[in-house]
């Protein structure tokens, strides 16, 4: 009897796993980490169990929108008010505070549940890498990403930049370093005043 | 069911019956009837003709028989768990009443409510039940997380550089 | 006439249908058929149940009180519906209890007869129970002996005290249908007379069939109790840690080594650990909990089943049919673990032995 208890408790614990967003799209992360949540990924899964774990994301500041979603992906909020409703692009969200984005993402993808309330408060998101201590010791497991990291130029040595083989072979006068010069244009060039960033 | 106003119960098998070996659960069966009313008469056949039939078959079971003048005919059951059941036989004819006397050799005793499941076992695995921790790679019980080995996608596939540095290799 | 009438109207009582006849003139009376609901018959129906729960409840009465009652055929078919052959007169006095035997001495006396001129021929079943007792007490030990035969001496007597608690047999022999059969002057029958009746059944078929029938019925009545629960938990081991080790050590293992081998959410309520025991590097038993020190006991506690043989995944009492040909060996003894204890912490330190104990 005594060990039907301790086996009931290892076979619902509510497990803490951890996820890194550094440059991985929010929607697809939130598709994998509400998965998490909701304990979809147990056999023992039920909607009225409360099987879903805890996950901890981190380095949120450093997701990555695709296309033009910065500007066009849009928040919504109504106050309930008259004249209360507003809106707002990502990349202004994301301003003014980083996790928001994907704890968006995770809130629209459980759609629907009535314990949604209660899976979002198992979600915590950082900015940055710095985690609590008291969090960090819990987790248990890591979830993997979703979308390859790509390696930067800054993240190459300049061993590998030398000896990576000349694909073309340019004339003599062409000067290689010339993008770094490149005439950059104010941000928001093209479009009309009332749309630039201040 | 969150409803708990239609009783339902669990299977039960009675004092592990069968497994040791079978006991009949009907103890004692009492055949009420009235001698002359016209309304007992299927119940006064079946008594001379069939009941030494049910007595030889089963002789387990303590058959009595209770004439009441003027009182419509009736069996009462009694089975080894203590409850009594009782079924009105009027208008029943003898091959019936033998099937409703045959019914209730074949009962447990136990008062019929819903089915919660139509199974019973106690010992429902013997692989053991899952838990977190059953398939996990052990080398993720030392890891310190995050861990980028861990966090990598897996299956990159090729891509264009690796193509360029290995066709690169390859010519050298 | 109006009399007769009145009188019919009383007799008739509280039904609703009564045609008022119409013969007087006062406004008293309805004329014609009544045509709305009897409004007395609800308050008189209530009234009567108020009565009735007023009276109490039926006085609990001896099913022998009833009038489809015959003692003769009772106790043939007791015997018929357990496929037993008894012995009329054995099986009769098996039922007989002591109570029941100065009764009728008293009722005797009381009447004025003179028991030696005409002696009661009446014998309590108290020498039938102690046969059946010592019978069946003998043959459980031997049966799970040989069934769990690594299992320890105090585990077999935990299991053989859980099956012949009073409690116990006189839940088998209510189920059995010795309750209405049973003569004694105290009613309703407590659980010491129905145990004391199911002792007497095992020995007058000891004394009718002898002993491997009667041994055969206490594997089909009292053992299959076995099955619904939980062999381990019968015995409560005070040290599982000390045992182990003292089992360990004194059969040329390694002393056991406790080691973490998962964790999660440490900080938290709903932490878990799995704790995993190990000798000589050979991994014997893992176990979760709530904390690190109860998935250590509850380890201790796996290991000491494997080690007893009686784990979840042990195979099923052998019973009923596939129990026909079982050879048990009578003479059989099982390791006991206060021995191991004794021998291991005894010849260190004497102080030691106050600090494990069963």
């Amino acid at each position: 009897m005594a060990h039907n208890r301790v086996m009931q408790w290892a076979v619902l614990a509510r497990t803490w796993w951890i996820f890194d967003a550094n440059q991985q799209c929010p929607f697809r992360s939130a598709y994998r980490i509400t998965t998490y949540l909701q304990g979809l990924h147990k056999p023992v899964y039920h909607r009225h169990g409360d099987v879903g774990d805890h996950v901890v994301v981190f380095n949120t500041k450093h997701i990555a929108m695709r296309g033009d979603f910065w500007r066009t992906y849009k928040h919504f909020h109504h106050t309930r008010y008259a004249g209360g409703f507003s809106r707002a692009s990502a990349y202004r969200v994301h301003e003014e505070d980083p996790t928001r984005i994907l704890e968006r993402a995770c809130h629209n993808r459980l759609s629907g549940l009535d314990n949604r309330r209660t899976l979002m408060k198992r979600l915590h998101l950082f900015p940055d890498k710095d985690i609590p201590e008291n969090i960090l010791e819990n987790v248990s497991g890591q979830i993997q990403q979703v979308q390859v990291v790509p390696k930067k130029l800054e993240d190459y040595t300049q061993e590998d930049i030398d000896s990576f083989p000349q694909l073309f072979k340019m004339p003599e006068d062409y000067d290689i370093d010339s993008y770094k010069r490149e005439n950059r244009l104010e941000p928001d060039q093209h479009t009309s005043k009332a749309w630039r960033l201040k | 069911m969150a409803n708990n106003a239609i009783p339902r119960d669990f299977l039960k098998n009675v004092l592990q019956n069968g497994m040791g070996r079978y006991v009949c659960q009907l103890q004692r069966i009492t055949f009420r009837f009235c001698k002359s009313h016209p309304g007992s008469r299927h119940m006064r056949d079946f008594i001379e003709n069939h009941l030494l039939d049910f007595t030889q078959k089963n002789p387990g079971v303590v058959v009595y028989l209770q004439p009441r003048r003027h009182r419509p005919p009736s069996i009462v059951a009694e089975f080894l768990n203590g409850r009594r059941e009782s079924m009105e036989m009027m208008r029943k004819e003898p091959q019936e009443i033998c099937k409703w006397a045959e019914y209730m050799r074949g009962r447990s005793g136990v008062q019929i409510v819903n089915m919660i499941h139509n199974n019973h076992t106690e010992t429902p695995s013997t692989q053991g039940i899952w838990h977190p921790f059953m398939f996990r790679d052990s080398e993720t019980a030392v890891a310190k997380f995050p861990d980028p080995k861990y966090s990598a996608v897996r299956e990159t596939g090729k891509t264009a550089t690796d193509y360029v540095l290995e066709e690169f290799n390859n010519k050298e | 006439m109006a009399a007769s009438m009145a009188s019919k109207l009383f007799r008739a009582g509280a039904r609703s249908t009564i045609r008022k006849v119409s013969l007087f003139s006062n406004g008293l009376l309805q004329k014609g058929p009544r045509r709305n609901y009897d409004r007395h018959r609800m308050r008189y129906l209530k009234e009567m149940y108020q009565k009735r729960l007023d009276a109490g409840p039926e006085k609990p009465r001896r099913r022998s009180e009833w009038i489809n009652w015959n003692y003769d055929a009772e106790i043939y078919a007791f015997g018929q519906r357990l496929g037993e052959e008894f012995e009329e007169s054995t099986l009769r006095q098996a039922f007989i209890n002591r109570s029941y035997v100065e009764g009728e001495k008293k009722k005797r006396a009381e009447l004025g007869i003179d028991i030696d001129a005409v002696p009661l021929q009446l014998d309590d079943n108290t020498e039938f129970a102690n046969e059946g007792s010592v019978l069946m007490s003998s043959y459980l030990k031997v049966y799970l002996r040989n069934i769990y035969p690594y299992m320890f001496e105090e585990g077999i007597s935990a299991a053989h005290d859980y099956l012949t608690t009073d409690e116990m047999l006189a839940h088998i022999s209510k189920h059995i249908g010795c309750e209405d059969l049973i003569l004694s002057e105290e009613f309703p029958t407590s659980s010491a007379t129905l145990s004391t009746t199911f002792k007497a059944v095992v020995g007058a078929l000891f004394s009718d069939k002898g002993r491997e029938r009667a041994e055969q019925f206490v594997r089909d009545f009292v053992l299959p109790q076995l099955i619904e629960t939980d062999i381990n938990e019968l015995w409560q081991i005070v040290n599982p840690m000390g045992l182990l080790k003292a089992v360990l050590v004194l059969s040329g293992k390694g002393e056991p080594e406790p080691r973490l081998l998962w964790k999660s959410g440490a900080n938290t309520i709903m932490s878990l650990y799995w704790v995993g025991i190990y000798s000589d590097k050979d991994f014997i038993a893992k176990s979760p909990g709530e904390t690190i020190l109860i998935a250590e006991e509850m380890a201790a506690r796996e290991a000491i089943k494997k080690i007893m043989k009686t784990e979840d995944s042990r195979a099923p009492l052998v019973l009923g049919a596939a129990a026909e040909n079982l050879k048990l060996d009578y003479e059989r003894v099982n390791v006991s673990a206060e021995d191991i204890i004794r021998k291991y912490y005894g010849s260190e330190d004497p102080q030691k032995n106050t600090s494990t104990s069963l």
